[in-house]
């Protein structure tokens, strides 16, 4: 398999935006084009989860291929939430097989021009009949997995809510973030229920945003060096275990072992916040910290910006926002910025290994990407 | 009783489906207790479109070893741990607490 690196990367600002789904590819593709200085493609990877219904477009690989005014080879890519990274791993291939030399990925969805019932309704269809015929919503199978965690664990609600406070500071510092303001403990454990024991402020937003970045053959200093990509059931009630997920256990376990690393040698994550309690799932998933530690490890400050190891220094999903086709490809955006001494006043110290990770629905298709500094 | 499937490596499913969704092999039908313990709950306030709110559902664990997930209509909370009954009603799986 050849070497496959990251030449260059964009983005938009996330949140509510006026302009379509392919004017904001076209924003953040040509950032990427000018900070990779590559012109030429081969093809273009595009990740969107739901824009035929979510914008009414059809065919949406090549109608934003035709905005970016090129007449390349165009594929979509889906895999629900963690979409983003799926396009990015499915590009990864592509390179990597030797088959092409220079792509360029580009992820979006265009989501807040609906009523907040609507978009609800339609992310609930990514998750199990057995479970929607009840009304159950993804906060409210994400709500089942979380009071199970807190009975298990001891998890308390002052704790899960230390997750959106970090992650909105985080969020205050970054540009592209769909929130830039800090909230405090009080307004998150106070905010509106959606599915007890999860609050507004435990959920990440709906947003609309976009992203983009170009791999290549060539060397650059940014290099692609672990992927692992696993799934789980359809069903929550066909898995053994409700308080933390395979699919990113397995996914991990094939990304440090392509990469020849392992946790502690990460020097910053993204991990997949679309509710507080996720990322403490996440952070024992993938290894950082023992089952059940999660939440002290929070409480320790370790997972701060300026700790030992910074989780979601963007914000996360909670903060920057969650165009749900983008996500997955703004963490490794994220990552490729800490990595590069690129990420401005959320800037890490030294970091030269980095990983995201993504959660496809309520866990199924979680993908974990590794990132070096050459 | 409950109709529901077992598969050879262990798993069991409410309800019955012909393969196993952890190994892929075919499944036999299989029967379970009507009554289990609650793994866990909540409680939806921000219903679906089609749906009123706030819709009450848990996953019980059933006594044999199948999970489901099923709905509460009930006059007061349940707990972790609540031993509970289930019922079928047309296509969907109701518990109530035993005592
Ligand atoms: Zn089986």
């Amino acid at each position: 398999m050849d070497k496959v690196f990251v030449a260059g990367c964009g983005m938009t600002r996330f949140g509510k935006r006026d302009e379509s789904l392919s004017d904001l590819v076209f924003e953040a593709a040509k950032m990427a084009r000018e900070d990779s200085k590559i012109e030429e493609f081969d093809a273009v990877y595009v990740g969107s989860m739901n824009p035929d219904e979510f914008t009414g477009d059809g065919n949406i690989s090549t109608v934003i291929t035709d905005r970016l005014g090129m007449t390349k080879p165009s594929l979509r890519i889906e895999t629900a939430s963690s979409t983003g990274a799926g396009v990015f791993h499915a590009a990864f291939l592509s390179v990597a097989s030797g088959h092409y030399d220079n792509v360029l990925v580009v992820a979006g969805e265009k989501m807040t021009h609906l009523p907040t019932q609507k978009s609800t309704t339609m992310m609930a269809k990514v998750i199990s009949p057995l479970e929607r015929i009840y009304g159950a919503t993804m906060p409210a199978l994400a709500a089942l997995v979380t009071r199970r965690y807190m009975h298990e664990y001891g998890l308390d609600r002052e704790t899960l809510g230390l997750v959106a406070v970090k992650n909105h500071y985080n969020g205050s510092l970054n540009k592209y973030a769909h929130f830039q303001k800090e909230v405090t403990l009080e307004k998150v454990i106070e905010s509106k229920m959606v599915s007890d024991p999860l609050r507004l402020y435990d959920c990440a937003p709906i947003s609309d945003g976009a992203c983009a970045c170009i791999l290549t053959s060539k060397e650059k200093e940014i290099r692609i060096s672990g992927l692992g990509h696993a799934t789980d059931t359809l069903s929550l009630a066909h898995r053994d275990s409700l308080t933390g997920f395979s699919a990113t256990q397995n996914a991990a376990k094939k990304a440090y072992d392509m990469a020849k690393t392992a946790p502690k040698e990460v020097d910053v994550a993204e991990v997949h916040d679309a509710f507080t309690s996720f990322e403490i799932i996440d952070t024992e998933d993938l290894g950082f910290f023992k089952k059940g530690g999660g939440g002290q490890a929070l409480k320790d400050g370790i997972t701060k910006l300026e700790g030992d190891l910074p989780i979601n220094p963007s914000g996360g999903l909670k903060a920057r926002g969650h165009p749900v086709g983008a996500s997955g490809l703004a963490q490794i955006i994220e990552i490729y910025w800490q990595l590069k001494g690129e990420a401005q006043k959320r800037q890490v110290d030294s970091a030269k290994i980095g990983l995201a990770q993504s959660i496809g629905g309520l866990a199924n298709n979680n993908l974990v990407t590794i990132l070096e500094a050459c | 009783m409950i109709k529901g499937s077992e598969c050879l490596c262990g798993k069991k499913v409410v309800p019955k489906r012909d393969i196993c969704p952890k190994c892929g092999k075919h499944m036999s039908e299989a029967e379970f207790q009507d009554f289990g313990r609650v793994l866990t709950l909540t409680i939806l306030h921000v219903p679906p479109e089609g749906y009123e709110g706030p819709i009450m559902f848990c996953m019980v664990a059933i006594e044999g070893g199948a999970k489901l997930v099923c709905g509460y209509e009930g006059d007061r909370d349940l707990d972790i741990g609540e031993h509970v009954r289930i019922k079928k009603i047309d296509n969907k799986y109701i518990c109530e607490p035993l005592v």
